[in-house]
C-alpha cells in the first residue's frame, strides 16, 4: 500500500515535471539545460529523455569551475557519449587566469567561477531559457521560487515581484530581452529524488554511496564539499538514511554556511 | 484517483499568525532540521528578538527584518502516516498574487483569524478567492486563543460572525478551530486550556479531510501541448486534465472537429506497451490518421460529454494586476494550452470586502476591477474557445488573463452559454429604468413543497407591490404549463425544463426593469442553481418557503397529496421525490408559523433592505 502511494507521488512528480519540459520546449526555441552531473540535474536529464522520447533535443551545459571533483568529469565524459548529448562546457577563464578561487572568498568565487561563468556564456550564446535542477526543499530561497522564473538583462532575481504561477498556468510571454530560468523539479524533495532514481534506475554518481563510512550527499567543488559519516552502500540503505536524518542536505556545501544569507545574496546576483 | 499527498494553503490577514503556525507545526513533530533552527536561533538575537517560528519559513533578509512573509514557501510535512504540503502564503495585499500562487493547487485551506484582532479585511477577501478557486476543504483557524484568556465565549462570538458572512459569502467551513500557535496549544494535542472545545486538534483536523478528488467528471479532455516529429512518426503530446485514453479509443479535437482513433500510446524506457494514460499523465500518442492539429485543441471522445465551442463565457474572475481591469480593453486570455486575444464585455457582481455594513457584492454593473478585487465579467473571445464549466471539469474551466506580458487575472468559467446576456442591448440603463419605475428589476424565486404557500404569498406580494406603484409579474409554474410550457409532460428532464423555460422569461422580465415572482416547486439543488447562472448581471433572489411536509399534506388546497397518497401521482415532490433543501436561500420563509400576508411584508422589507425597491417606495 505505502509503496503504490509512493508510486502514485513520483507519478505525479514526473508528470508534472515533463509538463514544464514540454511548455519550456515549445516556448523557447533556444533552450539549453544546466547540468552539473549532481543527482538532482542527472534525473533533469532523465526525464527530458522521457519527455522526448529517448531524445535530448537541446544541449546540456556545464558550468565547469575546474574545482569539481575528478569523478564528476569522469562521469559526466561517459553519459555524453553514451546519451549523445550535446555537451557544452562553460568556463570563467578570466578569473580563472586571475587565479580565482575559494581561498579568496567562497562567495567570490561562487560568483566569479558559477554565477559569472554562466552570466558570460549566457551573453555569449543566445538561449533564452534555460533549465536548472533546483528544488524548493534544499533552502529557504529556493523554497520561493516559480517554475518559470524571469531574470532582468544583468540576470538578477527580483524576488519581491515574482509572476504569479496558477494552476497548470505560467508566465511563458516575455520580452526578448528578458532571461527565464525553467525548475522542473521545483516541487521534488531529496528523497523523492532518491526514490525515483531507484525506481526507473538511473546512473548515478558513485561518490554518494559510502565508501569507508564516508559518503557525499551533496556534491560540487572539491575545496567546499564536505562528506558525511555514513555507511549507506547502496540506494536502499541511502534512501533508509534520508528517511530518518536529522542534518539539511546542503550543510556540507560550505559556501551556504558563509553568512545567515549567503543563498539569497548569491542568488540575487544569479546563483542557480 | 486520489492525489499521493495533501496539499494545504495556509491564508489569512497579516500577522494573524499563518507563518508562526506553519514553523510550530513542524517544529513540534520534529521535522525541522536542527542546523535550520540553530540558523534562526542565531538571527532572532542578532536582531534582539525573541525566537520566531515564523522565520524557519521566511527565508527572505527582508522578510526576518521586517517580520513579513513576501512569498509563498512550500514546504512537506508528514503526520500520522499522511503526506502533507504546506504552503504559507503572504497576507499583505500587495503580495496577493503571491498568496493566490501558492493557493492554486490546494485543496485543503487554513484561512487564520487573529482572536483579538477579529475579521479583517483579508480574512473575507482571501476566503472568497479559496473558495474561487474550488478548494474544497475550508478550516477556519481562531489563532492567538491566549490573548483572549482562553475564553469560549469570545471563540462563539467569533464562529457566529465567521458563520454569518460565510452564508452571504455562500461558502462552507468544513470546521472551526481554536489554537494559540505560538504557545503550540491545539495543534498536535488537545488543550487544556481550552477544555470546553469538543472538536479535534488541528494537526487532526487534517487528518480528517478527505483527498480531494481531481475532477467531478470522468469524461476525456485532453489538452494538445505540441505535435513532435522527430522522425516519420507524428507525436501527439499534452496532458490528459480529465478521464482516460486507450489504445483504439475514436478521439474528436476541438475546435477543429477532426476525429481520429488512437493508433499507439508512445513511451520511453518501458519492456511493454503502454496500453493507457489516465488523468495527470503528460502523456503522447499517434492516430491512425496524421491530422494536422495545432496546440491548444482539446480532444475528448465522441461516445462521451463534450466540452462546449463558444466565443464568450460568464465567468467569475480575481484581478491581481498592477493597472484595474477595465471592460472594452484588450487582454490575453488562456485556458489548457489555448490563448486568445479577448475583451471584457461587463463587469458585475464585484465582491466589496473592505466595508463590513454593505452587502458583500456589488449587484450593479461596474466599470472596472482593481488589483486585489474580484467580480463577475461577461467575456468575449477573438476566436472559438473550447472550455468546460469549472463545476464539472475544473482543470478546462480555468483560465488566466495576461496583460503586457504578465499574468493578471485568473477566472474559472461559469457558464459558456450566455446567449441571455449577449442579447441587444436596451438603449436605456437599469440605473435609468430604478430611478423611473423606483425599484431596480429583480427575480424572486419562490421554492417549496406543494401546498406550503407560494403562490398565496406570490398574490399578496402583487398587491402590496401595486399599491406601492411597483411593477411585478406573477410567473406560476402551473399557468406557464397551459401556454409557453404546454409541450412540457412531468418526466424529469420536462421539469427541468420548465424550470428553465420560467428562468429565462424572468430573467427578460427582470431586465426590462419590473420585479418576476417565479413560484415554482423547483425541488433540485441543481436546476435552481442553473436557473441562478442564467441571471448574469440581474438581482436575483432565491426565497425559501419552507413548511413542513405535514402540514402541507394537512393542507392538501388541491387534493394532490391524496391522489399521491393513492398512487394517482407518480414521483410527486415530498411523497415518492425529494425536495432538496436550499443551501443558501437570499430569504427563508417560515409559512407554516406565518400567515401570507405577514410573508409577503417580509419579503417588502428585504427588498427594501438590498435597496431592490428604492427608498422613494416606503
Amino acid at each position: 500500500m505505502a509503496d503504490l502511494q509512493q508510486n502514485d507521488r513520483l507519478n505525479e512528480l514526473e508528470q508534472q515535471s515533463i509538463y514544464i519540459i514540454r511548455e519550456a520546449y515549445k516556448k523557447f526555441p533556444k533552450l539549453a539545460m544546466l547540468w552539473s552531473m549532481g543527482k538532482d540535474s542527472t534525473v533533469m536529464l532523465w526525464l527530458v529523455r522521457k519527455a522526448f522520447f529517448g531524445r535530448v533535443p537541446f544541449p546540456m551545459v556545464h558550468i565547469d569551475t575546474t574545482f569539481k571533483m575528478p569523478e564528476m568529469i569522469k562521469f559526466r565524459d561517459e553519459l555524453a557519449k553514451e546519451w549523445g548529448l550535446n555537451l557544452i562546457i562553460a568556463k570563467n577563464d578570466h578569473a580563472l587566469a586571475e587565479g580565482m578561487n575559494h581561498n579568496v572568498g567562497r562567495l567570490e568565487c561562487c560568483t566569479a567561477l558559477k554565477t559569472d561563468a554562466l552570466k558570460n556564456f549566457l551573453r555569449e550564446n543566445p538561449f533564452q531559457a534555460i533549465f536548472v535542477a533546483i528544488r524548493r526543499d534544499e533552502e529557504g530561497t529556493r523554497a520561493k521560487e516559480r517554475y518559470f522564473s524571469p531574470r532582468d538583462e544583468s540576470f538578477k532575481w527580483d524576488f519581491t515581484e515574482q509572476p504569479p504561477e496558477l494552476w497548470d498556468q505560467y508566465n511563458t510571454d516575455f520580452p526578448s530581452d528578458v532571461h527565464v530560468r525553467v525548475h522542473p523539479l521545483l516541487h521534488w524533495s531529496e528523497l523523492d529524488i532518491w526514490r525515483y532514481i531507484e525506481r526507473e534506475k538511473i546512473p548515478t554518481l558513485d561518490l554518494y554511496f559510502s565508501k569507508e563510512g564516508k559518503r557525499y550527499r551533496s556534491v560540487g567543488c572539491a575545496p567546499c564539499t564536505k562528506h558525511i559519516e555514513s555507511d549507506a552502500d547502496t540506494l536502499d540503505k541511502v534512501i533508509a538514511e534520508l528517511r530518518v536524518t536529522k542534518t539539511g542536505e546542503r550543510a556540507g556545501r560550505a559556501q551556504d554556511q558563509a553568512d545567515n544569507y549567503a543563498m539569497q545574496k548569491l542568488r540575487v546576483k544569479g546563483y542557480m | 484517483m486520489d492525489q499521493a499527498y495533501s496539499k494545504i494553503v495556509i491564508v489569512g490577514h497579516v500577522d494573524h499568525g499563518k507563518s508562526t503556525l506553519v514553523g510550530r507545526l513542524l517544529s513540534d513533530t520534529g521535522q525541522v532540521f536542527p542546523e535550520r533552527v540553530e540558523k534562526v536561533k542565531s538571527i532572532c538575537e542578532q536582531n534582539g528578538k525573541k525566537f520566531e517560528f515564523a522565520f524557519l519559513l521566511d527565508a527572505f533578509e527582508e522578510e526576518q527584518k521586517e517580520g513579513i512573509t513576501i512569498d509563498k514557501t512550500e514546504i512537506p510535512w508528514v503526520y500520522a502516516g499522511k503526506e502533507f504540503l504546506i504552503i504559507d502564503t503572504p497576507g499583505h495585499k500587495e503580495f496577493l498574487k503571491n498568496m493566490i500562487s501558492g493557493a492554486s493547487t490546494a485543496e485543503t485551506a487554513l484561512i487564520m483569524l487573529d482572536a483579538e484582532e477579529g475579521i479583517k479585511e483579508q480574512f473575507k477577501r482571501h476566503s472568497y478567492i479559496v473558495s474561487m478557486l474550488g478548494i474544497q476543504n475550508i478550516i477556519v483557524v481562531i489563532n492567538k486563543m491566549d490573548l483572549v484568556s482562553w475564553s469560549e465565549s469570545h471563540f462563539k462570538k467569533l464562529q457566529s460572525q465567521v458563520e454569518s458572512i460565510y452564508s452571504e459569502l455562500k461558502i462552507k467551513a468544513a470546521q472551526i478551530i481554536p489554537v494559540s500557535a505560538f504557545f503550540g496549544e491545539n495543534l498536535l494535542q488537545k488543550s487544556e486550556n481550552l477544555s470546553w472545545y469538543k472538536g479535534p486538534a488541528l494537526a487532526d483536523g487534517l487528518v480528517q479531510m478527505s483527498a480531494a478528488q481531481k475532477s467531478l467528471k470522468h469524461d476525456l479532455r485532453f489538452s494538445l501541448q505540441d505535435v513532435y516529429k522527430f522522425d516519420e512518426k507524428r507525436i501527439y503530446v499534452g496532458k490528459i486534465e480529465s478521464g482516460s485514453i486507450a489504445l483504439g479509443d475514436e478521439i474528436k479535437f476541438l475546435p477543429s472537429g477532426s476525429v481520429s482513433t488512437i493508433r499507439s500510446i508512445e513511451c520511453w524506457n518501458r519492456t511493454t506497451p503502454q496500453l493507457m494514460a489516465t488523468e495527470g499523465d503528460s502523456t503522447g500518442f499517434t492516430l491512425e490518421d496524421p491530422l494536422f492539429l495545432e496546440r491548444g485543441e482539446i480532444g475528448y471522445k465522441i461516445k462521451e460529454a463534450s466540452p462546449s465551442v463558444t466565443f464568450q463565457a460568464h465567468a467569475s474572475l480575481f484581478w491581481m494586476g498592477p493597472k484595474a481591469l477595465v471592460s472594452g480593453k484588450n487582454y490575453k486570455f488562456k485556458l489548457a494550452t489555448q490563448e486568445s486575444d479577448c475583451k471584457i464585455e461587463s463587469i458585475f457582481n464585484v465582491f466589496n470586502p473592505q466595508n463590513f455594513d454593505e452587502e458583500a457584492v456589488k449587484k450593479s454593473e461596474s466599470l472596472r476591477l482593481d488589483n486585489g478585487e474580484a467580480g463577475e465579467i461577461i467575456i468575449k473571445f477573438q476566436k472559438n474557445i473550447v472550455c468546460d464549466n469549472f463545476g464539472e471539469f475544473p482543470n478546462t474551466g480555468r483560465f488566466v488573463l495576461l496583460d503586457d506580458y504578465h499574468i493578471v487575472g485568473g477566472g474559472v468559467i461559469l457558464s459558456s452559454n450566455t446567449i441571455h446576456v449577449f442579447r441587444e442591448k436596451s438603449e436605456i440603463t437599469a440605473a435609468e429604468k430604478a430611478t423611473h419605475y423606483g425599484h431596480q428589476g429583480a427575480v424572486l424565486w419562490l421554492t417549496g413543497l406543494s401546498g406550503a404557500g407560494k403562490s398565496t404569498i406570490a398574490k399578496s406580494l402583487e398587491k402590496k407591490l401595486f399599491a406601492r406603484n411597483a411593477h411585478s409579474i406573477i410567473l406560476d409554474g402551473d399557468n406557464l404549463r397551459k401556454g409557453i410550457c404546454r409541450d412540457l409532460g412531468f418526466s424529469a428532464e420536462d421539469r427541468k425544463e420548465n424550470i428553465r423555460r420560467t428562468g429565462e422569461i424572468s430573467k427578460l422580465v427582470a431586465d426590462s426593469g419590473l420585479i418576476a415572482i417565479a413560484a415554482l416547486i423547483s425541488p433540485f439543488h441543481s436546476d435552481r442553481e442553473m436557473v441562478r447562472s442564467l441571471m448574469g448581471g440581474t438581482n436575483f433572489i432565491e426565497i425559501f418557503v419552507n413548511c413542513p411536509i405535514e402540514e402541507c399534506e394537512k393542507r392538501d388546497s388541491k387534493g394532490l397529496y391524496k391522489k399521491a397518497r393513492a398512487g394517482e401521482i407518480k414521483g410527486f415532490t415530498g411523497i415518492d421525490s425529494s425536495y432538496e433543501t436550499p443551501l443558501h436561500p437570499e430569504l427563508i420563509i417560515d409559512s407554516k408559523e406565518m400567515t401570507a400576508d405577514i410573508a409577503a411584508l417580509k419579503i417588502l422589507h428585504f427588498l427594501l433592505q438590498k435597496k431592490i425597491l428604492l427608498d422613494s417606495m416606503l
